[in-house]
């Protein structure tokens, strides 16, 4: 009886499993195409509806992560396993997915055409796999939350008090240190300038990229404790928000000391420095807690399970 | 029935998804041919005349970056105006905005929003029921707008299709109806405004502002009240 991850190593060559996986690719090409079709068309138009905003590249990524992640459990969709009731529960989440779709699709409403994957994804696995597909499959089906785009209400709401908290932290932080600079809202005034926190300078996309990226990285990194990885998975939006001051801090002093062009060449540069900055911070992060961790969560547990 | 004509089934079914979707999309524009806004907006009426030279007003986008995304602009025409009041001198900053197409994620943006992303605050946020021509009732917001020298009272309302949105689910909920029913209905932004040095003037403003918009809703043909404020019977 072949445990989940053995598939993946050594039984590769079986005849067995060679046989079971032309099977299943026979049961998985109508599928593959079919929502290949239905979603190719949905992501092309929402990547062209966000690649006018900042953080663009958000989306395409999440994206590409999600098919690595397909890629990677591949052989889990060999497993073919048609049970009665994970036909029942399957039929019913296509049943109430599709028609989401295509709502979604027909009037430009990205979050019900995405989202909808949500529900058609898993009600596929279970018609085929069964429900020991869905087990197999759980992080894959969880990470399609990150392809959802957030819907431009909800996204207010969130940037309204994100930008205020920003201006206000970066005003009170550098008036201290001799900084002549004040703010209205989401306007600082420093010197002669007057520079203005976007919505792209809330560091939201930040936020829910490194989210993203975190997730996958406690996933893959397998630790057998699950307080290390609750901490790290906590520490991701206070890592993201802190590298996002840093920006706008970096931001207004350049423009207050080298005037406006160099700014705003700065501002172009911050942007992808402060990737680099989040990401160096996440990993010296979970760096430090493997340090304290190591009794539970070291390496050496991780090459005994491997 | 095995896993094979279970795919082929789930397969079939999607592609069904698929031309539903291609089905479903509206076909139908409410306004076909609009009216053209700086012709329709009279430059003077009752006490009001138009002045030249208005004073620079906040633009009814988000933020200024919206401009570059110029391939779908939100609106298809914007008429910014400054009006004065003959009888009390008192002057009043109109800005009327519409766009033909109003979908989910795609609509006139809330004057709030632009205020605050220009940098002001935005306090004293109400609605109220504003008599247009003592005969057609419209749900308006206003707000006080502050950032360092300049405060400014705002009232306006947003008209979708038929109806006054102030409600964003129930306007997302609308658009979804009309849309399902073939429709992509239009839309509409009227927004008065005006300076206010002292709070005791924001009474005074807000006044103004409600006789503003009602005598401009009058000196409108039919077509014009249309336009502005949808139709009658569907308010409130």
């Amino acid at each position: 009886m072949a445990t989940p991850s053995a598939a993946i190593g050594s039984k590769l060559a079986e005849p067995e499993v060679l046989f079971r996986s032309f099977e299943a690719r026979m049961v998985w090409l109508p599928v593959l195409v079919a929502g290949t079709l239905l979603y190719a068309a949905a992501y092309l138009d929402l990547f062209r509806a966000v690649a006018t905003t900042d953080g663009a590249a958000l989306e395409p990524v999440c994206a590409l992560i999600w098919a690595w992640l397909i890629w990677r459990h591949r052989y889990s969709f060999c497993r073919l396993d048609v049970t009665p009731s994970g036909l029942l529960l399957g039929w019913m989440l296509l049943a109430i997915g599709l028609p989401l779709y295509a709502v979604g699709r027909s009037q430009d409403f990205f979050q019900l055409e995405i989202g909808s994957q949500l529900l058609v994804f898993p009600g596929v696995i279970l018609i085929l796999l069964g429900f020991k597909g869905l087990r197999n499959l759980w992080f894959p089906i969880a990470f399609l939350i990150f392809l959802i785009p957030v819907p431009g209400s909800v996204l207010n709401e969130i940037l309204v008090p994100l930008k205020e908290t920003v201006s206000s932290i970066v005003a009170q932080g550098l008036y201290p240190l001799g900084i002549p600079i004040t703010r209205d809202g989401v306007v600082l005034y420093v010197g002669n300038y007057q520079l203005l926190i976007a919505d792209a300078c809330s560091g939201l996309n930040s936020m829910i990229a490194l989210s993203a990226i975190g997730v996958l990285y406690v996933y893959m990194s397998e630790r057998r404790s699950w307080i290390p990885a609750a901490i790290l998975l906590a520490a991701v939006i206070p890592i993201a928000f802190a590298a996002n001051l840093v920006r706008v801090a970096g931001l207004v002093l350049v423009t207050y000391l080298f005037g406006d062009a160099a700014g705003q060449s700065f501002h172009d540069v911050a942007s992808y420095a402060e990737i680099g900055l989040v990401f160096f911070s996440f990993f010296l992060f979970d760096f430090v807690l493997r340090l304290i961790f190591r009794s539970v969560d070291g390496p050496t547990v991780r090459a005994a399970r491997e | 029935m095995n896993a094979r004509q279970h795919g082929l089934l789930v397969g079939a079914i999607m592609i069904l998804a698929l031309v539903a979707a291609g089905l479903l999309v509206p076909r139908v524009r409410v306004a076909a041919n609009p009216i053209v806004l700086d012709t329709m907006l009279p430059k003077q009426f009752g006490n009001w005349t138009q002045e030249a030279g208005s004073i620079a007003q906040v633009p009814a986008d988000i933020e200024e970056s919206t401009e570059t995304s110029a391939a779908r602009p939100v609106y298809d025409q914007v008429v910014m105006r400054t009006y004065r009041n003959i009888a009390s001198g008192a002057s009043i900053m109109l800005v009327v905005a519409y766009g033909r197409q109003q979908k989910q994620e795609f609509k006139i943006h809330r004057p709030n929003l632009c205020y605050y992303g220009q940098g002001f605050y935005v306090t004293d946020e109400k609605s109220s029921r504003l008599l247009l021509n003592g005969s057609t009732a419209v749900s308006a917001e206003s707000f006080l707008a502050i950032n360092r020298g300049r405060q400014e009272f705002v009232t306006y309302w947003i008209r979708i299709g038929h109806r006054i949105s102030n409600d964003p689910w129930a306007t997302r909920w609308f658009l979804l109806r009309e849309a399902l029913a073939g429709r992509v209905p239009d839309g509409m932004l009227v927004r008065a405004s005006s300076l206010v040095n002292r709070v005791g003037e924001i009474q005074q403003s807000s006044q103004s502002q409600r006789m503003f918009l009602s005598d401009l809703y009058a000196a409108l043909p039919p077509t014009g009240r249309h336009m502005l404020a949808g139709s009658q019977g569907d308010l409130m």
